[in-house]
């Protein structure tokens, strides 16, 4: 011990001020005793999450075609950092479009970063807010697809490409709008010039 | 109940009968205390730090040391290699053994003394300093240099704040004028004198500081410290070692409490309430003061503790014997 | 036999190699087991202790309770994470920043980004930079609140500890609502940010910062003034500003020592010119000087977290479609910001693949601790611990 240190602790106070200092203490501690508790008894208590919340990766169920929209493209598969997707999707009959059959998902090494669903073009990724699932060994793979259940292919198809064309229809419709309202704009724009 | 020990009495004579009673009654004790502090700690310490402690067994986690002792139980005692065998398995035990003789020294109430000694006081310390070389033996026979650095601090440690603390009851009992425990709380309750810390406050507070140090509790609980030394002396107890060094801190714990009561607080006095009552309220009001040292201060450093014992403690509470000497003399 | 064993047996049968035959029985410091024969004697803390923080092993030599030597082992957590930039496209490494030092993950996953967008001229909308601003204060908070509570466990207090903790769930909890994550964060990408803020958060950010401010109070009353914390940490450890400069020292631990230094003055990036803060410096150099800073620091990115509170523009908050496949452009980059522990730099070597030709992160910790071991020497073991708290190492960081 130097004699600067025993300079520097008298500056601070003397065995008064110190032993007032743990008094403080002491209140404060005692204080809290009687302060609310913060502990959520867990297993009877659930924590509600925020809605921005990422936990494993799940698939949106549309409502216009009850099902998901995995075209079995590969993109997530292709981005995972960690390679933990594996999908598998054949061509549909009478159709060049893929569907997805399986969605292997290893959750043991899925880093949360929500590349697949960046590359995710059909936007059918989302993450679930299930928190509390465990795995038991390592490569703890689980499909996705399993509590999906398609109607037979010929009507999914068929749905798939009504669908298809009311997105078309509404595409041009959005398009022509646009355009319209661009002339409508450049009209007035004339219009004010001209005045 | 009268009937049976009627019957003990005929069958074993009376002082064995005696003996078995106090032995069960002081067994039963430090069991209970010992199970009842390890849930008030937790509870206390987790309503400080705004958490809900043992919630799932009984009331409020009445259960769980319950618990937690079936599960040391169960445990595999695993010795390491290395160690010292016979001092390894010993050191606990040595630990342990005197807070018996010390618990039978306390007085419960006017009545209720296991052990009535004249020289009370300085035998609790004689049996205190016993259990010492149950933590030096634990720290040097484990054949761990961090158990080895807790033993040794632990000798240090309480060689020095063993001098501030007798020389602090000895301030009390000058006043009494006794050294029988039993005596000193009779002096306090004997017509309006009043109970010794009104006349000693520093004494009391000195008696606190070194109590706490003496018993390893934080913030002296230098020979331990989890963050420095993982687990100090007893590093290397797995199972039921580990749980009977426990035990013992406990129980020395409730000694020193007890001893403190019956010094400063007026034992088994007050209103209303039958005497063994109010000598428990005092002790673990006493034992939630140590509670609460724990959970609110951080640890002193080595050289700090002993600076605190040799250059505090021992000069003020010599002080505090000669001017109660003196005014023992005058008045 | 295949791959990797096929190789180690390789090793060790080959009659080159000795090193590798120590390394299998383990003895890799063989002064461990023989003594030395003046007294002295070795302790091993660590990797498994409950106060290295994470896996730092220390070797110590002892006279006593004094520390005569003192030799530093790390690398217990090296997980390749530079390698690992390497073998994918720039956003494939988006995940791993804030692994590197999971306190700050925030500060790490927004300087990635920002060290990227700047390499290669990605524009990033004025919200989105005003938010990960916020964000990021809010995290350096976080960890310097895990630090308090760290520290003063080291030191033997307990409750500090669990109080700070849940200051630090309140933060998480703000922050989780926003980004979706509580530790390891991956929330900006090239260009912006993932999600926008929620409609309540400028409600409950003020509520937080002034229930914070309270507790800091709280804090001072039961921590700072203490007068066994102060005789723990006032004047021990005490680093020069000399020793500062020549183990390249930053952070709080370097301002502790009167090195009037901070990246986010000094080479003001993204809107920190635009803020009003101080940057709080202390000339002592001890532990608790360190302590000191870090608090008045927490004050400081409160006063931030505000300014952001209020100032926020509106505007979009990153590109339509998450950028994926950075257009690159080939030299080498060198981007800095400041992380809770100190200067982070991002040094990048880019060729005109997707991928990173080179990926270095520059992480503070690893120069803080060579110059802890320094003024280790001569301090007692608890001195040991309480300095190793002070300076708030993150042991993947340094191992990266």
């Amino acid at each position: 011990m130097t004699e600067d240190n025993d300079q520097q602790r008298r500056e601070h106070g003397g065995i008064v001020a110190g032993f007032g200092s743990l008094l403080t203490g002491l209140k404060i501690t005692t204080g809290k005793i009687f302060k609310p508790k913060v502990t959520l008894e867990y297993p009877h208590q659930k924590v509600e999450m925020s809605e921005a919340f990422r936990s494993c990766i799940a698939f949106v169920r549309f409502e216009d075609i009850d099902t998901h929209d995995c075209i079995a493209c590969d993109a997530c598969a292709i981005i995972c950092p960690s390679d933990c997707i594996t999908v598998t999707g054949d061509r549909m009959p009478d159709s060049k479009k893929k569907r997805a059959d399986r969605f292997d998902v290893d959750f043991s090494t899925c880093s949360l970063c929500g590349l697949c669903l960046a590359a995710c073009p059909t936007d059918t990724l989302k993450y679930s807010a299930d928190f509390d699932d465990a795995g038991y060994q390592r490569g703890w793979v689980q499909d996705l697809l399993e509590p999906f259940d398609d109607p037979p292919i010929e009507e999914l198809a068929k749905t798939l490409t009504a669908r298809e064309e009311r997105k078309k229809a509404e595409r041009k419709a959005a398009r022509e709008a646009a355009k319209a309202a661009k002339a409508a704009a450049k009209a007035k724009q004339e219009e004010s010039g001209n005045a | 109940m009268p009937a049976l020990i009627a019957a003990l009495e005929g069958m074993l004579g009376t002082w064995l009968t005696q003996f078995l009673l106090g032995f069960t009654a002081l067994a039963a004790l430090i069991t209970l205390n010992a199970m009842f502090m390890v849930w008030f700690e937790r509870k206390v310490s987790a309503w400080v730090q705004g958490r809900l402690g043992p919630m799932e067994h009984g009331p409020q986690g009445t259960l769980q040391t319950l618990l937690d002792v079936i599960k040391l139980l169960g445990k595999e005692p695993i010795i390491p290699a290395k160690v010292d065998r016979t001092t390894f398995i010993l050191a606990p035990v040595v630990a342990f053994l005197p807070a018996l003789v010390l618990l039978s020294l306390l007085p419960y109430s006017e009545d209720l003394v296991f052990t009535n000694a004249e020289s009370g006081i300085l035998l609790v310390f004689a049996f205190g300093g016993v259990s010492l070389m149950g933590v030096f033996m634990g720290g040097w026979s484990s054949n761990n240099k961090y158990a080895l650095l807790g033993g040794v601090r632990a000798v240090s440690q309480n060689i020095a704040y063993e001098l501030p603390l007798l020389l602090s009851t000895m301030a009390v009992v000058l006043s009494a004028g006794t050294l029988n425990i039993s005596k000193i709380v009779q002096v306090q309750t004997a017509g309006g004198f009043g109970w010794f810390f009104m006349y000693q406050p520093l004494a009391l507070i000195i008696y606190i500081i070194a109590a706490t140090a003496e018993t390893n509790r934080a913030p002296f609980d230098i020979p331990e410290a989890e963050s420095e030394l993982v687990a100090g002396f007893h590093t290397e107890y797995p199972a039921m070692g580990f749980a009977v060094f426990f035990l013992a801190e406990y129980t020395y714990m409730f000694v020193v409490c007890g001893v403190g009561a019956a010094l400063f607080l007026g034992g088994n006095h007050g209103p209303w309430l039958p005497g063994p009552c109010w000598f428990l309220i005092k002790v673990y009001f006493l034992l939630f003061l140590m509670v609460m040292f724990r959970w609110t201060f951080p640890r002193l450093r080595f050289d700090q503790l002993m600076d605190l014992a040799w250059k505090l403690l021992i000069p003020l509470s010599l002080a505090n014997l000669m001017v109660t000497a003196l005014v023992i003399k005058l008045v | 036999m295949s791959g990797p064993s096929r190789k180690l047996a390789a090793y060790a049968e080959h009659p080159r190699t000795p090193e590798f035959a120590e390394l299998r029985f383990g003895n890799l410091e063989p002064h461990l087991i023989e003594a030395p024969d003046d007294g002295t004697y070795y302790l091993n803390m660590g990797p498994h202790h409950p106060s290295t923080h994470g896996v730092l092993r220390l070797v110590l030599r002892l006279d006593g309770e004094k520390v005569i030597d003192c030799e530093p082992v790390i690398g217990y957590s090296h997980r390749a994470h530079e390698k690992m930039a390497e073998r994918g496209l720039y956003s494939q490494f988006l995940p791993n920043p804030s692994r590197m030092d999971y306190l700050g993950g925030m500060i790490y996953n927004v300087g990635y980004c920002q060290a990227v967008e700047q390499a290669f001229g990605i524009s990033v909308p004025d919200r989105a930079r005003w938010i990960r601003t916020m964000v990021s204060e809010f995290n350096r908070i976080s960890s310097h609140l895990l630090w308090f509570g760290a520290f003063i466990m080291d030191l033997g207090g307990f409750t500090p500890f669990l109080l700070a903790f849940q200051d630090r769930e309140n933060i998480l909890d703000l922050l989780d609502s926003v980004t979706g994550s509580r530790l390891t964060y991956c929330y900006a990408n090239f260009g912006g940010v993932t999600l926008d803020l929620p409609d309540d958060f400028a409600g409950r950010a003020k509520a937080l910062i002034e229930t914070q401010r309270t507790h800091f109070e709280t804090y001072k009353k039961l921590v700072t003034d203490n007068t066994i914390f102060r005789s723990r940490t006032d004047g021990i450890g005490i680093i020069t500003p000399e020793q500062v400069h020549s183990y390249a020292m930053t952070g709080p631990c370097a301002r502790a020592s009167g090195v009037d230094y901070d990246v986010r003055r000094a080479e003001p990036y993204s809107i920190y010119s635009e803020l009003d803060f101080e940057v709080p410096t202390r000339t002592e150099g001890d532990c608790l000087a360190r302590y000191l800073v870090r608090f008045e620091e927490m004050e400081q990115s409160l006063r931030i977290i505000e300014q952001c509170l209020e100032r926020m523009p509106s505007g979009p908050i990153g590109p339509d479609r998450p950028l994926i496949r950075v257009k690159t452009k080939p030299g080498s980059y060198y981007f800095t910001c400041e992380s809770p522990r100190g200067q982070l730099g991002w040094f990048l070597l880019a060729d005109k693949n997707p991928e990173p030709w080179r990926l270095h992160a520059r992480t503070p910790s690893f120069c803080n601790l060579s110059a802890m071991i320094e003024v280790l020497k001569g301090t007692m073991i608890a001195d040991t611990i309480a300095i190793l708290g002070s300076i708030d190492v993150v042991m993947p960081e340094i191992d990266r």
